[in-house]
């Protein structure tokens, strides 16, 4: 009889850290609060940036390979604060929210601010359409944050202030929806991440309820997990939420600075804190000023501290196993792979 | 409760110097509860929730993350949104005083972890206070005691302590101190220092940690302020804290931020405060209550000197700006276009989280000049003459209830006592209505009526009584 013993859930092993703060462009990301990774393995990461004039362009998308660690593209516009309304250009960004990509390798960014999905094409981030109608009325949206495409294309968007998912056609054709404010089965308070599993099942971090919920494709409740706190099992509000080949759970506990590990039934694994060293971007910019050199040789804790979560905000897993961490106020990816120890053998 | 005409006025006054002003609703709503009752929910801020979404302004704001950045906006937006106004008046007191500046120290995260110290011990014992400001990793490094060294001192600590955040350099014509106390002073601080920081680059800054370096502190035996003693930072604390010169020193700031303007610091020395009065009830309340800070303020705030008071201080920019914003209901929630606002308060002098030096702003008249006074109502006037905000929209409608026609004079007196009762000279009030009446008649039911308002509020913001709080 052939068995397979689970002799410790699950493991991460630290493989490197991407990124640095980087106000313009080129390597390096600011404020970044969305990740997602095509079937080439490249990796996008949505940077919301800041208002300050003087760090333009801040607010983008960088695409990169994650171990050659080279910039392909970047695309995305900032807009002055006093532009943010509805005569906003094309592709600009005011308060970028999420990325996804489509079958094709369409880039869908979400705006919270202005209430628009814009679309770029898979070869450098040209703009090549926009949709959203401002409000509160079915295919209306308000607020949209978390996106997620099913394998079908049709997008899943997670709208914030109207406390609820919509589903549409790529091209904006709104199809169903579910949810409204509350904390039952079901409603949502501020929800944010979403995530689409293998089998088209939908998980959202419902992220004022400090829960997971998990839905089936057409929005029947199936389960939760999670309660406010910042023990095993609960959240401070959850941004991001993603599920491996192995139906593992992982939740970017946003304000307790961590990322937690469940099964697929929502019950508690592990919990991760952060590992990450200094990038090849980061190294890049310490080695042109030996002050920043000395200063890191000569700083008291630096490897626990600068390896510590702060913020992970969106998560992005692969069915390699690999994890992909991003966190806001940091400005880097911090990137693991999952190691499930296993016996296997007769017994 | 009941309440009338005059308590409302008084709440105005209230909040306009325990908080950043409020919207005539507000005030009605808190003279409704009492005066009494208002100045013991100012002072107890931890009894009660703050009232703002701060998750939700987070979230939109996410450079608010662990306050890597935009700590000036941060601020601000609790300035405006907190119900707990005195909480964070006395924030911005304990930073107009125990002065740090970011151009310096240059860490966010470093200057909102001193914030957050003084709105845990702002209003609690001023001995405690001192020790939390002294062990600043903000300050250490602001003032240079990380620098300060067993037998090779650095006094800039120690002196400033004394001269500028505690004791003052005099008092009735006395010196307070000699250079002898401020060298033990700094002695006393010897190993008293910040952990080398993580730098800026290349993922942002970290805040900055306060360690006690036992090998560097200066362990002889110290002469100071008349006691002799094996002293450390706290003893030194202890022996300020009891001085009659730190009761008055901190009096007369109360006074002077709370009351009505004082003198410059730097000529305390020789020039009397005010209102010696209230200055020796608060140096007694000092005492009697073991450096507590909320008892004095539960004093004043109870005095016939405060009550009192009205319009004898000139608001400071960030005053002009919150207050501006609290009147029209602007930026109660998350939206782009903050920072801005902060440019606003820069023109007008004050820039917050970088005072001008160690001694802080200069206060009062010294607010205003030719060009900060144009900023100043350039700014206030854009806000109030905006009749989609909120708090105009409300100004326009309470007049509209008063009938269809309203005279000049009537208009002017309720809009002067809708923006938190401005009490109007008869010079300006005659030239306010005299303005209006060029226009004809006003009738409230008309297009034309917001319009007739937002002039009116703008040509108030403009007058001289509106400088004042």
């Amino acid at each position: 009889m052939v068995t397979a013993t689970e002799l410790a859930p699950v493991t991460f092993q630290y493989s490197h850290t991407i990124g640095r703060q980087e106000v313009r462009s080129g390597n390096g990301f600011f404020n970044p609060v969305a990740i997602t990774r095509d079937d080439n393995g490249m990796l996008y990461v949505l940077s919301r940036g800041t208002e300050t004039p003087a760090f333009f362009p801040c607010k983008r998308v960088t695409v990169f390979h994650p171990d050659e660690e080279e910039v392909v593209a970047e695309f995305g516009q900032k807009i002055p604060p006093e532009d943010a309304d509805e005569t906003t250009p094309n592709g600009s960004f005011m308060w970028p929210t999420s990325v996804a990509l489509d079958s094709k390798g369409y880039a869908y960014v979400s705006d919270e601010w202005l209430n628009r999905i814009s679309i770029y094409d898979q070869e450098r981030g040209n703009w090549i359409g926009m949709w959203g109608i401002p409000g509160s009325g079915e295919g209306e949206i308000d607020r949209p944050a978390g996106l997620a495409f099913d394998k079908d294309d049709n997008l899943y968007v997670v709208e914030s202030r109207n406390h609820r998912v919509s589903v549409f056609t790529k091209d904006g054709q709104f199809k169903f929806g579910w949810g409204r404010k509350g904390t039952g089965d079901g409603e949502f308070d501020h929800p944010w991440g979403i995530e689409i599993d293998h089998n088209g099942d939908v998980y959202v971090a419902d992220w004022r309820n400090d829960r997971i919920q998990k839905f089936s494709p057409d929005g029947t409740f199936l389960m939760k997990f999670g309660s406010s706190g910042d023990g095993e099992g609960e959240f401070s509000r959850p941004t991001g939420v993603a599920v491996d080949k192995d139906g593992h759970i992982f939740v970017t506990d946003y304000r307790n600075d961590r990322v937690q590990v469940f099964r697929a039934n929502g019950s508690y694994i592990t919990a991760m804190h952060g590992q990450a060293g200094l990038s090849k971007w980061g190294a890049e910019r310490v080695y042109l000023d030996p002050t920043i050199v000395r200063a890191r040789e000569r700083a008291l804790g630096l490897s626990e501290r600068e390896g510590e979560f702060q913020g992970p905000i969106a998560i992005e897993v692969g069915d390699d196993g690999r994890v992909f961490v991003l966190e806001a106020p940091r400005h880097r990816v911090q990137i693991f792979s999952k190691q499930t120890a296993m016996f296997a053998g007769e017994l | 409760m009941a309440y009338n005409d005059h308590d409302i006025g008084l709440m105005a006054h209230l909040m306009r110097r325990a908080g950043f002003g409020a919207k005539y609703d507000e005030l009605e709503a808190r003279a409704a509860k009492g005066y009494d009752a208002t100045v013991d929910e100012l002072l107890n801020p931890e009894q009660h929730d703050n009232g703002m979404d701060l998750d939700i302004a987070e979230r939109c704001f996410i450079e608010w993350s662990h306050h890597t950045r935009g700590l000036p906006e941060y601020v601000a937006f609790r300035f405006i949104n907190s119900r707990n106004q005195l909480e964070e008046k006395i924030c911005l007191f304990w930073h107009s005083i125990l002065c740090t500046a970011d151009s310096k120290t240059q860490s966010y995260p470093t200057s909102y972890d001193e914030i957050e110290m003084f709105r845990q011990y702002g209003m609690g014992s001023f001995r405690d206070l001192l020790v939390q400001i002294s062990k600043d990793p903000a300050m250490i490094f602001f003032l240079d005691n990380c620098l300060s060294h067993k037998g090779a001192i650095n006094e800039n600590y120690g002196r400033e302590l004394l001269e500028l955040f505690s004791m003052g350099v005099g008092m009735d014509g006395e010196f307070n101190y000699s250079e002898d106390d401020v060298k033990e002073c700094a002695r006393a601080f010897t190993g008293w220092t910040i952990a080398n920081n993580i730098p800026g680059q290349p993922y942002g800054r970290y805040s900055a940690k306060f360690v006690y370096n036992p090998d560097d502190h200066d362990e002889g035996v110290k002469t100071f302020l008349g006691e002799t003693g094996n002293f450390d930072g706290e003893d030194v604390i202890d022996i300020i804290a009891k001085q009659p010169a730190t009761a008055r020193f901190i009096s007369r700031h109360l006074y002077s931020y709370f009351v009505a303007d004082e003198a410059q610091v730097p000529s305390w020395m020789d020039t009397p405060p005010r209102d010696m009065d209230t200055i020796k009830m608060l140096e007694d309340e000092y005492f009697r209550s073991g450096y507590d800070i909320r008892s004095m303020l539960r004093v004043l705030f109870h005095s016939d000197a405060f009550k009192n008071a009205r319009f004898q201080r000139v608001k400071s920019p960030i005053e002009t700006v919150i207050g501006t914003l609290r009147l029209v209901g602007d930026w109660t929630e998350p939206k782009p276009g903050f920072e801005f606002i902060f440019d606003e308060m820069k023109h007008m002098g004050q820039e917050i989280f970088n005072p001008p030096s160690v001694e802080g702003w200069h206060t009062g008249r010294e607010w205003i000049d030719g060009g900060t006074l144009v900023h100043r109502i350039n700014f206030t006037a854009d806000f109030v003459g905006d009749v989609k905000q909120p708090g105009v929209r409300e100004i326009i409608d309470r007049l509209a209830d008063q009938g269809p026609v309203i005279s000049a004079e009537d208009m002017v007196d309720t809009t002067s006592r809708l923006m938190g009762h401005y009490e109007l000279s008869p010079e300006t009030r005659e030239m306010l209505a005299a303005s209006l009446k060029k226009g004809g008649t006003i009738n409230t039911d008309t297009a034309e009526f917001a319009d007739r308002v937002s002039e009116l509020l703008q040509m108030i913001v403009a007058t001289k009584e509106y400088i004042y709080a």
